[in-house]
């Protein structure tokens, strides 16, 4: 089972290739295209990400001077580390 | 000068807030309160800069100005010739 798990993640390029050449159509890829991608085994056919974002809601906000100071009028925003 | 960086720091800080409340009504329309801030600051906002052009003249090239017949538009200091802290 789970040398079969990495067989299909690191698998032949050319088997990913043809599974994601039929889900690609659907949104107008080329699909020689995607498969010149595929073929170089470098990705692996996965979802690139699933982003979740909360829902902002509207309370407490900074004074105008400290928002300026902080870079943001919302203290759910502000992050006080440099980077 | 202090009393014109002063003036000049409240505008910034009033404009950069107008702007984060413009920012989020753009996905919050509905937000009664938000609204209600973004009116208070706008308008506080706009006397500020009443004030600020009546005294040192126009911020922007269509700003107010003291002196109807001179252009002071080009007279420095401009933002960047401006020692803020």
């Amino acid at each position: 089972m789970f040398k079969h798990n990495i067989q299909s993640f690191y698998g032949q390029p050319g088997l990913a290739a043809r599974d994601y050449k039929i889900v690609q159509n659907a949104a107008g890829v080329k699909s020689e295209d995607v498969q010149d991608v595929q073929a170089t085994g470098l990705f692996p056919s996965v979802r690139l990400a699933q982003a979740f974002v909360i829902w902002q809601k509207y309370g407490p906000t900074f004074s105008p001077a400290e928002a300026l100071e902080k870079g943001t009028l919302f203290p759910d925003l502000y992050s006080p580390y440099p980077y | 000068m202090n009393e014109r960086l002063v003036m000049l720091r409240e505008i910034q800080e009033l404009e950069f807030t107008a702007i984060e409340l413009n920012l989020f009504l753009d996905t919050h329309p509905q937000e009664r309160a938000a609204l209600r801030d973004f009116y208070a600051v706008r308008n506080k906002l706009m006397e500020a800069v009443r004030r600020y052009e009546e005294i040192y003249g126009p911020l922007t090239a269509t700003g107010c100005s003291p002196k109807a017949h001179q252009w002071l538009w080009i007279e420095s200091p401009w933002p960047w010739e401006i020692e803020y802290e």
